[in-house]
């Protein structure tokens, strides 16, 4: 038998219920990979580099041993007394660390929360519970998501990819992708405002599902932009990621922004195939967009390796019977790399401004002159470079001067980007399309420090081909679709329309299946091997 | 000396008397709560919390903007309002910036002379409040219970031109809020307050000086007080030839005074945007027909219809549109007794009132009833009893919540009407008073009622006057 | 594409409204960050907006018939008050301390 550690989330709950396997043997199992291969967990002490540390995954903030026995042993004992369970139960899993967790430090990987102790656990974390999961613990991530390399994090060691440790794991919910990647438990939630729950999916090699706007209640969860934030799973295969949303997904009253739209049963939906459906590849998906310094739009092509899997992916679509369809215009798309940057750094700003070291968190210890000289201390202390950087732009676009001209403008824009996914996926339009294959990033994942030191166009533009679905708010999955020559998995992308998570888990799961002997799948992460 | 013209113009802040904040399910009453127990991590500005619009602050924000006759708007939105400050835990609140619920519309009232003034109203907006803080030595204590309690903030015109008249405004907007039952509108508690614009500008000229922003207010008085102030503060300035600086300057009702606020408070630039986690503010037709069904009769119109169809002087209409429970009871009292409204208004103005003011009761507190007041009064006109017995009978309901009929019957209140037994007594006064009676009989005949006076005590009240006078005249006469 | 670099001065404005205190390298190369990405905010003059574009606030279209409905107006108090109270840095008798704002007195 595989390992226990190494299985999915459907199968591990399957062993559980028929009591082959108690949930807390799982979770000792999981706990003792943890220790296996995470090292020391991040911390705000100053960072001393050991040699140790460059071996290790570091996905850990927290482990929280105590309650997850405490849920394992719940577990165990309804299922020995016969007591109806959740779906998920006895399966630990992880949170990425901007989940509010009562009683449970959360940090959004910031000085300016340290110590902080939530009172309250966010909707999502309460559901997971409901569904009889088992929480182990925090993960590490970008400082308030602000990244795509979780370098940002002031928790240091911060995460490294489990499949060549000097490789970045993606961002912002690197620890989330770097945990599941090498087992440490089958399903992590992240979050995704641009990127940070595919991008890192992809880096590492599994599924990350970044449902619909509004489809998983944000509340509880510290937020980066608030019209974009989204809430997903990250998994290893694609029915744990449907099992998953099913359980978390649905109207929350908590969450103004979530819809009475019904939940689909995705996991059941998986089976239904992908005969018939219509995929597009668009030419503006195949290339980075940019602005040369002349001011004009200019392309660059993506890693040939990267481009080279749609095609072939999108051959493996076909022969299950999916209708492909080239050349989707998708134009406006490069719009929204301003418009994103204007609206998204507005809201970031925003949602900076209760840090006050008054309430929570950190605050100065120096003696300060009144109340202002106690924020300007403390959150000069507290917030790391990128949070500060992007609270200043933030403040700078929206100036009242500025409003129609940046803001409204940026709204106006967002709403012409948006036109392309309506015209796309338009059921009487031309391309009538159920999704839309894309690659997840523009190369594999790149070495710690490129992200800034790297004038890569690639690495540069990371999140191009994610950010356009957390601005139009439509549904995306990353999955796996095969390692590079280095060694580093390659993720793609299928987007879909408004609440059609259904058909991409589909597509992502169609994918999955007829490829589940080829020989990339055998290859194993460096922290597995 | 230039003589000057001061331009007011108000901003209110409401606070509804939801059940709830205005954007959690926190009581949005705190009155007399421990600081910080009326507290949730929405209204204290936990990361991750996320808003929700309450329904009743959106209803009763309708009915002011019905009340004023408001542009309302059917898509309003929620904007953050973005600074810093000990009392706001969200680093912004939440208000509406460009596209609030209630847009124009006015506010007309009389002075105590008699002019009538129109104020118009700029918009009219839905936001949550911030909490309280307080000094203590060289600390501010923060107390979070009001955070989110729901506001309306309505901002006049620069329609206003004297202290007076600012209170005024604010007086009747107190007596529309409680009217419509959307806020109890108690300035000492603070459910209603005000910053007031006040400039100056020369008599002759048209030119506005620059205006200074006076902030918390929290009383008619208050408003009256720091207003004259600050207008005398411009004119001392102006006549010592300094410039009128754009100040913000605070109230301090303690020590009655105003001080400037630092400038960092008033850091103009707002960087208002959209709150992205709440929808827009739809008022559906069927919502906006089912609140204006909920409508009552608006104390103007009821005035001008007291005024028309019962006939009562202008002054009793005012008097009895102060407020609604008192307007209803009298227009009730009314209907039962059916007669001269006006006699029904001044049993209402001279008698319940009085009880009301003497007791400190409301009109849901009085133990009188519009049957009791009618039946008081009809009393009276039958000459069951006299006058006096019916006011004092008021009293006497109020005190045990017994009926007034019940009452009379059971204290021997009702009017002798017997001849012989008033014959008796009158005779006796006539024969006692031998020097009045000659008086009289010498031709001082306002004496007559003296002799009536004297029969009435005599008889503890309970004779019919009229009765004795014309007994008393034809006893005089005889001798 | 109109000059409007962030000068010092600006920034330095920006930073006090902030209430964010920098060292002396995070200003420079903060300073030095925004200027390069006004190149991305101005590139929203470029888009060619028809008048069609309303504004919108979220990206997925919110039609009403799956759109939250206004809060009802039930009191539901939260049980862990003390919870919040207990994690301010400082607190006194249930209240959360704060250093005082001086004020100006008129004259």
């Amino acid at each position: 038998m595989t390992e226990l550690i190494e299985l999915s989330a459907i199968e591990q709950a399957a062993l559980i219920r028929e009591k082959k396997i108690s949930s807390v043997e799982l979770l000792e199992a999981t706990l003792t990979q943890i220790e296996k291969v995470d090292g020391r967990p991040g911390s705000l002490a100053p960072y001393v580099e050991q040699p140790e540390d460059l071996e290790k995954v570091h996905a850990f903030l927290l482990i929280t041993r105590e309650h997850a026995m405490a849920k394992a042993k719940e577990v165990d004992r309804k299922i020995s007394s016969g007591e109806p369970v959740g779906p998920l139960a006895g399966v630990p899993y992880s949170a990425k660390d901007v989940y509010c967790t009562k009683g449970i430090q959360t940090t959004a990987a910031s000085r300016i929360l340290e110590g902080w102790k939530p009172s309250y656990s966010s909707t999502v974390i309460e559901k997971m519970d409901q569904a009889d999961a088992v929480l182990i613990g925090k993960v590490n991530l970008d400082e308030f998501t602000f990244g795509g390399t979780t370098e940002t994090t002031a928790y240091k060691p911060t995460v490294r990819n489990p499949w060549s440790y000097n490789r970045v794991p993606g961002g912002s919910s690197g620890g989330s992708a770097a945990a599941v990647s090498s087992c440490e438990g089958a399903i992590s939630l992240g979050t995704d405002t641009g990127g940070s729950i595919r991008e890192p999916a992809a880096f590492t090699g599994i599924v990350g599902l970044k449902p619909t706007y509004g489809r998983v209640s944000r509340y509880g969860v510290i937020p980066f932009a608030s019209s974009m934030d989204t809430i997903g799973p990250l998994t290893r295969t694609v029915s744990d990621s449907a099992l998953v949303l099913k359980e978390i997904a649905g109207f929350d009253p908590r969450d103004n922004c979530t819809v009475r739209v019904p939940v689909d049963d995705y996991l059941f939906d998986l089976q239904k195939g992908i005969e018939g459906m219509r995929i597009g590849i668009s030419p503006d998906y195949l290339k980075i967009t940019y602005l040369d310094d002349q001011g004009n739009y200019a392309t660059a092509p993506v890693d040939p390796e990267i481009e080279a899997s749609v095609w072939k992916a999108a051959e493996v679509l076909r022969a299950l019977g999916a209708e492909i369809i080239e050349d989707v215009p998708m134009s406006n798309t490069k719009y929204s790399v301003p418009a994103y940057f204007v609206i998204s750094r507005i809201e970031a700003y925003s949602n900076l401004q209760r840090y006050d070291g008054l309430k929570y968190g950190h605050s100065t210890q120096q003696s300060v002159k009144d109340m202002y000289d106690l924020y300007y201390k403390s959150r000069g202390e507290g917030f790391g470079y990128q949070a500060k950087l992007r609270l200043l732009t933030g403040m700078f676009a929206s100036q009242e001067k500025f409003y129609e001209k940046y803001y409204r403008r940026a709204q106006r824009a967002r709403a012409l980007m948006r036109r392309d996914f309506d015209e796309a996926f338009d059921p009487n339009g031309q391309y009538r399309l159920d999704g839309i294959l894309t690659p997840s990033t523009p190369s594999p994942a790149f070495r710690f420090g490129d992200a800034v030191a790297s004038d890569s166009l690639l690495i540069q533009f990371a999140d191009q081909f994610t950010t356009p679905m957390n601005f139009a708010g439509t549904p995306g999955i990353s999955f796996p679709c095969g390692i590079s020559q280095e060694g580093l998995p390659i993720g793609l992308q299928i987007t879909g329309y408004d609440y059609c998570e259904s058909k991409i888990l589909r597509t992502a799961y169609a994918y999955e299946q007829a490829t589940k002997d080829a020989d990339w799948r055998k290859m194993k992460p460096a922290a597995l091997r | 000396m230039m003589e000057y013209i001061a331009t007011i113009g108000l901003e209110t802040h409401i606070q509804l008397n939801t059940n709830t904040k205005a954007f959690c399910s926190c009581k949005a009453d705190s009155w007399g709560d421990v600081p910080n127990t009326n507290i949730c991590p929405i209204c204290t500005g936990q990361p991750g919390a996320l808003p929700s619009t309450n329904q009743a602050m959106v209803e009763k924000a309708l009915m002011l903007c019905l009340a004023i006759n408001a542009d309302i708007n059917m898509d309003s939105f929620f904007d953050r309002k973005n600074y810093m400050y000990a009392d706001l835990p969200g680093g912004y609140q939440v208000t509406q910036n460009d596209r609030s619920i209630g847009r124009g519309g006015y506010l007309d009232f009389l002075m105590d002379d008699g002019r009538e003034v129109r104020c118009h109203i700029h918009n009219l907006h839905m936001e949550e409040d911030a909490g309280k803080t307080k000094n203590e030595g060289d600390i501010r204590l923060i107390d979070m219970n009001r955070c989110g309690v729901p506001l309306v903030e309505m901002v006049t015109m620069p329609d206003l031109h004297s202290a007076d008249e600012a209170a005024t405004y604010l007086t009747r907007l107190r007596q529309l809020l409680r009217w419509l039952g959307i806020s109890e509108a108690n300035m000492e508690r603070a459910h209603l307050r005000c910053d007031a614009n006040v400039s100056i500008s020369p008599k002759e000229s048209n030119e506005l000086g620059k205006k200074c922003e006076i902030k918390n207010i929290n009383s008619i008085e208050a408003v009256r007080t720091a207003i004259n102030f600050e207008i005398e503060r411009q004119i001392r300035e102006i006549n010592a030839g300094r410039k009128i600086e754009q100040w913000t300057i605070e109230w301090d009702n303690d020590t009655q005074e105003l001080r400037k606020m630092r400038s960092k408070e008033t850091a103009a630039d707002y960087r208002y945007f959209r709150e992205p986690n709440l929808m827009p503010v739809h008022i559906s037709e069927e919502f906006l027909e089912s609140v204006k069904l909920k409508m009552p009769e608006l104390p103007i119109r009821r005035r001008e219809r007291f005024i028309n169809e019962l006939g009562l002087p202008a002054y009793d209409a005012s008097v009895l549109t102060t407020e609604r429970e008192i307007s209803d009871f009298f227009e009730n009292a009314c209907k039962i007794y059916n007669g001269d409204n006006k006699r029904v208004s001044n049993w209402m103005m001279n008698e319940v009132l009085r009880v009301m003011n003497e007791t400190g009761c409301t009109v849901s507190e009085l133990k009188i009833t519009v049957r009791d007041l009618a039946d008081i009064i009809q009393m009276v006109d039958q000459k069951t009893i006299n006058t006096t017995t019916g006011k004092n009978l008021v009293d006497m309901v109020q005190k045990t919540g017994k009926r007034p009929k019940l009452l009379v019957e059971e204290q021997g209140l009702g009017l002798v009407s017997d001849d012989a037994a008033i014959r008796d007594i009158s005779a006796k006064i006539v024969s006692s008073n031998p020097k009045e009676a000659t008086s009289y009989q010498n031709g001082k005949e306002s004496l007559i009622g003296w002799f009536v006076g004297q029969v009435m005590r005599e008889m503890r009240g309970k004779a019919d006057p009229e009765k004795a006078k014309e007994i008393l005249l034809e006893l005089l006469k005889k001798n | 594409m109109e000059d409007e670099t962030i000068s010092v001065e600006m920034f330095n404005e920006f930073v006090q409204v902030a209430e964010l205190e920098l060292t002396a390298e995070e200003s420079e190369s903060i300073r030095k960050k925004m200027n390069e990405q006004l190149r991305v905010i101005h590139e929203l003059e470029s888009i060619p907006l028809d008048d069609q574009l309303a504004p919108v606030i979220h990206g997925n279209p919110y039609p009403r018939d799956i759109q939250a409905p206004l809060r009802e107006d039930v009191w539901r108090p939260f049980a862990n008050t003390q919870d919040i109270i207990d994690q301010a840095p400082r607190s006194q008798d249930g209240y959360i301390v704060s250093p005082d704002v001086p004020h100006q007195k008129l004259g």
